[in-house]
């Protein structure tokens, strides 16, 4: 017999053994391309955007419930559900454009480890393969829960955004006003900048990662409420960094009218503004955020693609027991690294490909994803209520809308 | 002769059907499949013909390959439209995922070979591997002559359809006896691995196909969470024999980890005498000695002679844990001594196992710990040790398998720490 107390806290344990998959794969949503549309969005608006937040967070929630959701019910990866329903010239096709995606999305990575580091004078040739040697190293000697428990480190140390934020001295009665919803649509700098904030919430590859992990780490349908949670927490401490990202910026390089174009030059302008100690705060975050989404990129990669062509899969596993999911992972990371250490990389134009091949690909993964979330056949009783299916498909339809107008956007030269 | 030789479905699909006087009559979207005495066999193709679907039986076609379907003049009317229900190669073998029971693991469908047997169209063998992937992808039609020398280096990687156990539970009455054989050659840790890589409602469907004392030997080597969530869904008159069929302290341990409710359902409903000696082991701490221990020893009386202690064996065989160490009692189940299987050969028939036990012993009481229970057992180089009562009486036995999986859990159940 088990007594109510034992019982409660029998059930926080359960839901801390839980806690992984939708929190990181939240978290590392803020990796370098993030942080900067972040950066740049609180330096060039203040505190005009903070109302965008909230939504971004409730829309990240329904997302990602959804992905975890078919993880725990069919124990497949998006993948192998992509396999199973839509056939194997689809399936090539989706994993061929998230290859590279992903691999534009690594090097981006890659630089912003290069970019943080170098604002302490360390060359990017030191810094970058230390940087995928530590990477490789992770992903080959640790088993799935060690490997989790390292990236909710690193998840952890997304607060030196919050102390930087403190350190920016912000005016807190005007933070609060950015909460009204302002649609200066008019501003063209600012509907760019509105669909780029956006656009940097739901990326493909943080859908396949949620939905591999949740079946890498042997979740089932038990654990689907404790699951739900989770990623909303998830959802919610994300945007919650994210606030802190735009008040230190706001608070700062706004009041002041510093235009940056990236993360590390927020970083730098923020020296003479608030002080050192928020330099290497923001820097360190950058760095933190870098690493940790350097290291799921290629994971990401060798889930799906596994998953979908039906090859052994799986951070448990050694190497010669699943050797095309570590070659992958492997590759990508190499890869990425690489290219960041070849002379004359030009950033914007990899951000660029990122943007496009990533926007591209967002609306067939999206609708991919609802058409098998609603299919009684793969999800039995798990298929969405006709609530959940309102605010998914409008959350997928709007994101839809918002990909498409980047991607006219960016193309056209127009970027931020 | 309607088909030369072998042929992949994926080369077949989306092929013209037309009859004998060359009128065309769609095109092939799929094949209607049923069990056979050994493969399944293929009842009729589904053809397309705009919005139209009908089924054309197998016994109407004349030719078959890799260019067209031809079937007897019948102008395509007259054939019935297709039945939902079913099995269709396509829609429900294809691209889904199967246990491969000789590589005892989960792979994916690629293509799927049939070939004509005794004028029957037959599934043969399924290709998990990447020339099947190719072939789907449509590089072998393309390639034409060119496909042998470009795969050559690509091992073909089939798999006979005996060797397979589908996932899928519509497709579970396919498969038959035969493959209800071979998950017999699988070795219980083999399945239980099986069992936790694949969703709940596929898991009942394999363990539909296996038999109780099957069940009984793969649950308890699955990791308790799968276990738990295994037995929870099954009804309780299942979950009752299953457990009846388990050694007592495997039982009691998963009966420990279920919900109140559901652990009492099963006790209730199971045979008295093995829902007693559960409940005796339940009462004990999970990774004590008496947790530990199973009831299922060996045990003979001080004067029976080696003889006897033979013929008792011969009985007893089946329903003891190990007959290694023989345990010797007295009527009041008190323990009198020990000796080894080995040493009762080297005796002579008429020898009473009084005369030759070991006297001084070796054992721990229920509540020692699991720690303490592994030092002796190395300490003094034993198999099993028995467990007693401050009467010194006989309560059960600790084997060597049960303090490895307690020392060692990480390696024997893949959780992870």
């Amino acid at each position: 017999m088990v007594l109510p107390l034992k019982r409660g806290l029998k059930r926080v344990g359960l839901f801390l053994a839980i806690l992984g998959p939708g929190f990181i794969t939240s978290t590392a949503d803020n990796d370098a391309g993030g942080i900067a549309t972040y950066a740049v969005a609180g330096a060039q608006e203040g505190y005009g955007m903070l109302w965008a937040l909230l939504l971004i967070t409730l829309s990240l929630g329904v997302i990602q419930e959804m992905s975890a959701r078919m993880g725990l019910v069919t124990g497949q990866g998006l993948g192998g559900l992509i396999r199973e329903k839509f056939g194997v010239k689809t399936t090539v096709f989706a994993m061929g454009l998230l290859l590279f995606a992903n691999l534009f999305v690594t090097i981006s990575n890659f630089s912003g480890v290069a970019a943080s580091l170098e604002i302490f004078h360390i060359p990017r040739y030191v810094s970058v393969p230390l940087a995928a040697a530590l990477i490789l190293r992770l992903i080959m000697k640790g088993s799935y829960r060690s490997i989790e428990k390292i990236f909710l480190l690193f998840a952890l140390f997304y607060f030196s955004y919050v102390v930087s934020g403190f350190l920016a001295k912000p005016v807190w009665g005007e933070v609060w006003k950015g909460f009204v919803p302002a649609f200066r649509f008019s501003s063209p700098g600012y509907l760019a900048l509105f669909i780029a904030f956006v656009g940097t919430t739901i990326t493909p590859w943080m859908q396949f990662y949620l939905q591999s992990s949740v079946v890498d780490k042997r979740l089932t349908e038990e654990d689907l409420p404790s699951s739900t949670l989770e990623v909303y927490i998830g959802a919610f401490f994300t945007d919650f960094i994210d606030f802190f990202i735009i008040v230190a910026t706001a608070a700062t390089l706004f009041k002041s009218g510093v235009r940056v174009e990236s993360a590390s030059q927020a970083a730098l302008a923020l020296k003479p503004l608030a002080g050192p100690y928020c330099m290497a705060l923001f820097s360190f975050g950058l760095l933190n955020a870098s690493i940790l989404a350097a290291s799921i990129l290629p994971l990401s990669t060798a889930y799906a693609l596994c998953d979908a062509f039906g090859w052994e899969s799986g951070l448990d596993r050694k190497f010669r027991e699943a050797p095309l999911f570590f070659s992958l992972a492997i590759a990508t990371t190499l890869i990425g690294a690489a290219a960041v250490l070849v002379p004359g990389l030009d950033l914007m134009k990899v951000m660029l490909y990122s943007q496009t091949t990533n926007g591209v690909l967002l609306p067939f993964i999206l609708v991919f994803m609802l058409l098998i979330v609603n299919d009684k056949t793969i999800m039995g009783k798990h298929t969405n209520g006709w609530v959940r299916n309102l605010v998914a498909w409008a959350t997928a339809v709007s994101l839809i809308v918002m990909t498409i107008l980047l991607l006219y956007f960016s193309l056209l030269g127009r970027g931020l | 002769m309607k088909l030369d030789g072998e042929i992949f479905l994926s080369e077949i699909r989306q092929k013209r059907v037309m009859d004998k006087r060359g009128h065309s009559l769609g095109t092939l979207m799929d094949l209607s499949v049923r069990a056979g005495e050994s493969f399944p066999l293929v009842e009729g193709f589904l053809v397309a013909r705009g919005k139209e679907r009908f089924l054309l039986p197998w016994e109407e076609v004349e030719v078959l390959n890799r260019e067209l379907l031809l079937c007897r003049s019948n102008e395509g009317n007259g054939y019935p439209p297709p039945p939902t229900e079913g099995i269709y190669a396509f829609r429900d073998l294809m691209d889904k995922q199967i246990v491969d029971i000789n590589g005892a693991k989960v792979v994916r469908v690629n293509d799927v070979k049939v070939k004509e047997m005794k004028g029957e169209l037959t599934i043969i063998a399924v290709d998990v591997g990447f020339r099947g992937l190719l072939r789907r992808m449509g590089v072998k039609r393309r390639l034409g002559r060119y496909w042998k020398g470009l795969v050559s280096s690509i091992p073909y990687r089939l798999i006979g359809w005996q060797y397979i156990q589908p996932l899928e539970p519509s497709i579970n009455h396919l498969v038959l006896k035969l493959s209800k054989e071979q998950t017999v050659h699988l070795h219980p840790s083999e399945l239980a691995e099986i069992l936790t890589q694949i969703p709940a409602e596929n898991q009942d469907a394999l363990l539909d196909s296996m038999d109780i004392d099957k069940i009984a030997d793969t649950i308890p080597e699955m990791d308790d969470k799968n276990q738990v969530a295994l037995v929870e869904r099954m009804t309780t008159e299942k979950a009752a024999d299953i457990l009846e069929a388990m050694s007592p302290d495997d039982a009691a341990d998963i009966l420990g980890d279920l919900s109140d409710k559901k652990a009492e359902e099963i006790i209730e409903e199971m045979e008295e005498e093995d829902a007693q000696e559960v409940k005796d082991l339940l009462q004990h701490e999970e990774d004590s000695a008496g947790g530990l221990m199973t009831t299922e020893y060996f045990a003979v009386t001080p004067f029976t002679t080696v003889a006897e202690t033979f013929s008792q064996l011969r009985t007893e065989l089946e329903d003891v844990e190990t007959i290694n160490d023989i345990y010797v009692i007295d009527e009041g189940e008190r323990l009198m001594g020990s000796l080894t299987l080995r040493e009762l050969f080297l005796r002579n028939g008429e020898d009473k196992v009084a005369q030759f036990m070991h006297r001084r012993l070796i054992f721990l009481t229920p509540e020692s710990d699991g720690m303490e229970a592994a030092r002796m057992m190395a300490k003094f180089n034993l198999l099993s040790l028995p467990v007693v009562d401050k009467e010194k009486r006989l309560l059960g036995i600790i084997t060597v398998d049960d303090i490895l999986e307690f020392l060692l859990p990480s390696v024997k159940k893949r959780k992870r720490f």
